[in-house]
């Protein structure tokens, strides 16, 4: 029993520091995007490695404890929990990292087309992936109520990230690559939203045992 | 529509002084398996006994309450025990042949009930064995010992014994627990076909088998039955702490 709980323990504190450590590179590529500020897009874009390796270490010591201890109710559920959970991590991961090269391109790549909207969906998008987390390592849901809400807020805002950015390449043709960026960076963060609704799910299951689904 | 075949209503049993169960409730579905567990001396296999009423053998043992089974107490004064043990069979831990043929194994129950016919018998063996999943295994010695069988086989043989006098409920007490995980594979299929036919009653200290095979389970603790339900809920999400923490292996 010593052993089973010491292995969930660390399978939980890892799970913990993968949940950090993509709040925390959705959090920087965003903010580099905002200021231009190349090294720490870079920095960002390279702590993506760790979140793979932790994607696969997690997975194999969840199947290895589903294996060993064949555990029950709650236990299941957490276990369960981890193994959807660091998915959807490991894929915010990879739109923070793509987030981060659309900075490193924007940065050397001036252009005069708005980007009004995209810090604001990123910080929408941050403080999700940070209560979905915060909610898994607390083992409460009272701050995941309200997904479906900003969930929707991030896809009106997307649509207008892309209006504008539309209208602007009519206006200015070389502006295009820019704005390709611009919207790929709306469509990231918007994904980012969904990916942290689905944890929300995940994590009201491990709490409750029951499924819910955000819209 | 009420589907229960067996009603246990607040039954409370002594041994001596030692009170066993407290008001212990149960409903058991038809053609369903009931799952019991619980922590070793929780009651579970006392309360398996009271319902083909094994207890009456032991000295000292006082029961109170009903246990309803098709609308009428089995503790009435009026109920043959002999005729409900033939409708409520009983598997054990331990296979216990007896120290005969495979063939007068099966035959001995019916006999016992008046069936005389040869013909008659060899299709109560051919069906039983069939059912109990041994009739290919043995079919060409059934006139050989029934102690030469591997312990899985004698369980089934066990298992086909208790079908020979048509049972509607079977109640097995642990009847995988000294077996391989090869035999107990083929006993957990047996009671999930047997359930089409027959209601199984199984007490189990093994909860990954409670989960895999039953349709309901009850957590007993101390004498008490803590918690029923449907054996997804008592696995997913149990209401009572006590049942979470004992599947969980989190007691003491």
């Amino acid at each position: 029993m010593k052993k089973f709980e010491d292995e969930m323990d660390a399978l939980i504190e890892d799970t913990l520091e993968m949940g950090e450590l993509t709040s925390m590179m959705i959090e920087n590529s965003v903010k580099a995007l905002s200021k231009g500020d190349t090294e720490l897009a870079e920095d960002t874009s390279n702590k993506y490695r760790r979140i793979t390796q932790l994607d696969s270490s997690i997975e194999n010591d969840a199947l290895r404890i589903l294996m060993l201890y064949q555990p029950m109710s709650s236990d299941m559920r957490v276990v369960a929990t981890i193994l959807k959970i660091i998915t959807y991590l490991e894929r915010i991961g990879k739109y923070s990292k793509n987030i981060a090269k659309a900075a490193i391109f924007l940065s050397t790549n001036p252009s005069v087309c708005s980007m009004d909207g995209i810090p604001a969906m990123g910080e929408i998008a941050v403080k999700m992936v940070r209560d979905a987390v915060l909610a898994f390592k607390n083992r409460d849901i009272s701050d995941l109520h309200d997904y479906s809400e900003r969930d929707t807020y991030l896809d009106s805002m997307r649509k207008e990230v892309l209006r504008e950015n539309m209208i602007h390449i009519h206006e200015d043709p070389s502006s295009v690559d820019a704005c390709i960026y611009y919207i790929s960076v709306s469509r990231y963060i918007e994904r980012v939203g969904d990916h942290s609704c689905k944890i929300a799910e995940k994590v009201t299951y491990m709490v409750t045992g029951k499924h819910v689904e955000i819209d | 529509m009420n589907d229960n075949i067996i009603e246990i209503n607040t039954l409370n049993l002594w041994y001596g002084e030692n009170r066993a169960l407290t008001d212990v409730s149960l409903p058991v579905r038809k053609n369903k398996i009931t799952a019991l567990i619980g922590p070793s001396g929780c009651g579970k296999s006392t309360l398996l006994r009271s319902i083909n009423r094994m207890n009456d053998l032991i000295l000292k043992c006082k029961i109170e309450g009903q246990i309803m089974y098709h609308g009428q107490n089995i503790y009435d004064p009026s109920i043959d025990v002999n005729s409900l043990r033939k409708r409520i069979g009983m598997i054990f831990q331990k296979p216990n042949p007896f120290p005969m043929s495979i063939r007068d194994n099966i035959t001995y129950g019916p006999k016992i009930h008046g069936i005389t016919d040869e013909k008659e018998l060899d299709e109560i063996v051919e069906r039983s064995l069939m059912q109990a999943a041994l009739w290919n295994e043995v079919s060409d010695r059934l006139n050989q010992s029934a102690l030469a069988l591997s312990g899985g086989q004698q369980q089934r043989l066990c298992i086909a014994r208790a079908l020979s006098v048509s049972p509607e409920v079977i109640l097995m007490d642990e009847p995988t627990s000294a077996l391989d995980p090869l035999a107990t594979s083929k006993i957990e299929d047996l009671a999930c076909e047997l359930e089409k036919e027959y209601t199984v009653i199984i007490v189990t200290h093994n909860m990954q088998q409670a989960s895999r095979i039953s349709d309901y389970t009850g957590f007993m603790y101390i004498g008490k039955m803590i918690e029923f339900g449907d054996t997804e809920s008592i696995f997913n999400r149990p209401t009572e702490n006590l049942t979470e923490r004992y599947i969980t292996g989190r007691f003491g």
